[in-house]
């Protein structure tokens, strides 16, 4: 009941022209960066983030919390009408939606993908309502050994889900560990690897490494394809007949809490779910055979679980810290940027803030809803942008983004070095994924293990002894049993249905 | 890196190897600060060298894991990929020396002619517009303060 007199109080803090302005904004630029090639949400988000740091903390995340949900709707609008999934998890939707923009229904998928975007959008917004304070509650009662076998356990089961070899994942993982530990130590206060050299005493911007390997790597990445044989189908009408709408609900209702209740365990991804989804679909449909030939279903299913188990990562996110993937991983490094407090003491110490937020994703995921059935024109219209003006305009903003971090120009050079490193990473299928997670996650895994060790004087069998860590261990292994049958599955999907593989 | 010798895998190895030296070695310097084996700034770097060349090794000796043979860009392709790099390190140069105004303007006209091929014309254009929304955006609005350089603008 608490959480719904936060959530109303949430509700007047957002309704207000200036807040409203700021959502809308934050929507329909998550969307513009979901259609536009060469610009992911976690890139979008990291470039933007210096830029909204002349709002309020409230402000800057709620703009950001609207990139990332407005970026899982512009996924959409390449899948269905270029066949080019933005992402992995978008992959399932190119298997229907782009045969049905070729039979001339391509704003009936678009509809229907934006419907279903919105259903499972809610669905997963009242899930965090409902879970988050709870499971934050629980977790207030974690102490520092808790929190890093949690954490901890939590980064081996998102290693495993990156689709490549588990031990280039680990490597990958330690350098991002590496790079986080660089600067002042916590404890003495004594620079560490900064080899007598004063810049490096400050540490590495983890935003200024964000650019560099999503956002100038993309672009690099870009340079090797061609962008002129890609034309987008015609769109027709956009909105969905009463057929189509009777045909998606159960679809829609299916992806959704599929996508929700798979989404909240730790290790599953949105590819998961989402190909779990049309899988599903095509099992309980009465005519199996339609699909990859134009199923509607195939569109609704798949397109709401990628949605639901995007909204569920906030409950991780909010209520315990943990990042279940490299947008939630910048969003969590924006919430300490703006002095809050990631995990079960960011519901009691940020309140309002938090309440606001979740507030604003609710009317975020109704405007989009409003507007972009509308805007589908427009967005595939968008699509059509050479990349030859959209490369060098990317490469500008993520220049002058990492500078303006702190100022400074040696984060403009670790950004373009991380360009060319992901770029090679990339190519060479060494996770880009593993890297980030330890890089933001780094410092918090450092500190609490040391003040666990503080506490036990030294003993390592703290993390054994205590009956919350030891209940954690045991999920752990469950979850990332489930995890590793769910990934190889998912895997071997993607190469069915792609050719390739790919970092999920 | 498509030889047997220099495949990815060994040179990913190796560079976990030899960073792990690094950070074990980092470890062991930070050691005498600190009073307990386990907690202190030591620590971290320590375990973290010992997986890096425990796993490093393993990489590079190991057999099963799928050799990755992509297939790399080449001519023009890759020319434009590497002078993409290079003029973006210019550009920090450029704007410690220039300013953000000048030194923008010239690397947006010179991204838009060597990743778009646009006529010159447009390219000036463009490159002025990009570089007066940008202005706006970091010097007026979040008010950065960027390298001013030789002139004043």
């Amino acid at each position: 009941m608490d959480s719904i007199m936060f959530l109303l109080n949430g509700f007047s803090e957002v309704l207000t022209p200036s807040n409203l302005l700021i959502v809308l904004v934050g929507s329909l630029l998550g969307t513009l960066v979901g259609v536009l090639p060469g610009l992911g949400p976690t890139s979008a988000i990291a470039i933007l983030l210096p830029v909204t740091t002349i709002l309020d903390p409230a402000q800057g995340l709620m703009m950001m919390a609207g990139i990332y949900y407005g970026s899982m709707y512009g996924g959409s609008t390449t899948a269905i009408l270029m066949n080019i999934p933005g992402e992995s998890s978008s992959v399932p939707t190119t298997l229907d939606g782009y045969p049905l923009a070729k039979k001339g229904k391509a704003g009936t998928a678009l509809g229907i993908a934006a419907i279903g975007s919105f259903a499972a959008g809610i669905i997963g917004l009242i899930g965090l309502v409902l879970f988050a304070p709870f499971l934050a509650d629980q977790a207030l009662k974690f102490g520092p050994p808790e929190y890093f076998t949690l954490l901890l356990i939590a980064l081996l089961i998102l290693f495993n889900l990156t689709g490549f070899s588990f031990r280039k994942s680990v490597i990958m993982g330690l350098f991002g560990f590496l790079f986080s530990l660089v600067g002042i130590g916590i404890t003495t206060g004594t620079p560490r690897f900064d080899f007598g050299l004063t810049f490096l005493t400050g540490g590495f911007e983890m935003i200024s490494i964000i650019i560099g390997l999503f956002a100038i790597a993309e672009v690099l990445k870009g340079l090797e394809e061609n962008h002129s044989l890609k034309k987008h189908v015609k769109i027709k009408s956009v909105y969905p007949s009463k057929q189509d709408l009777k045909q998606s609900i159960p679809s829609i209702f299916r992806g959704s809490v599929l996508g929700f209740f798979l989404g909240i365990l730790p290790g599953v991804s949105a590819t998961i779910t989402s190909f779990l989804a049309y899988d599903l679909e095509k099992k309980v449909s009465k005519y199996p055979e339609t699909f990859g030939d134009g199923a509607i279903e195939g569109v609704a299913g798949p397109e709401s679980a990628n949605n639901a188990t995007s909204s569920g990562g906030f409950i991780p996110l909010l209520s315990l810290g943990i990042p279940a993937s490299p947008p939630l991983a910048v969003l969590l490094a924006a919430l300490m940027i703006y002095g809050l407090t990631p995990g079960p003491v960011l519901f009691e110490q940020n309140n309002q803030i938090v309440w606001t937020i979740i507030a604003s994703m609710f009317i975020g995921n109704t405007i989009l809803l409003l507007l972009n059935l509308p805007l589908v024109g427009l967005w595939a219209k968008l699509t059509e942008i050479p990349f030859g003006i959209l490369a060098p305009f990317i490469l500008l903003i993520s220049v002058l983004g990492a500078y303006s971090v702190r100022n400074s120009m040696f984060d403009v050079i670790v950004a373009i070095i991380f360009g060319g490193l992901g770029y090679v990473f990339q190519k060479y299928r060494w996770p880009i994924i593993p890297f980030i997670l330890c890089l933001v996650l780094g410092p918090k895994i450092e500190r609490y293990f040391i003040e666990s060790l503080e506490m036990s004087s030294g003993s390592l069998f703290i993390f054994v002894e205590r009956p919350i860590s030891l209940t954690i261990l045991v999920f752990a292994v469950i979850a990332l049993i489930i995890s590793i049958v769910l990934m190889k599955r998912t895997k071997k999907r993607i190469l069915q249905e792609t050719g390739e593989q790919m970092e999920f | 890196m498509t030889s047997k010798f220099i495949s990815e895998k060994k040179v990913g190895g190796l560079l976990a190897i030899l960073f792990g030296c690094i950070s074990l070695n980092e470890g062991i310097q930070l050691y005498p600060l600190n009073k307990n084996l386990l907690t202190g700034d030591h620590a971290f770097p320590g375990f973290l060298g010992i997986l890096l060349i425990l796993f490093g090794l393993s990489v590079f000796f190991d057999r099963k894991i799928e050799e990755v043979q992509p297939t790399l860009p080449s001519g023009r392709t890759r020319l434009r990929i590497i002078l993409s790099i290079l003029i973006l390190f210019i550009y920090c140069l450029f704007i410690m020396v220039v300013g953000y105004v000048m030194s923008t303007l010239i690397v947006s006209i010179t991204l838009l002619k060597m990743i778009g091929n646009y006529r010159w014309l447009f390219s000036i254009l463009l490159g002025a517009a990009i570089t007066a929304f940008l202005y706006y955006l970091f010097i007026v609005i979040l008010k950065i303060p960027f390298p001013i350089g030789y002139f004043t603008f």
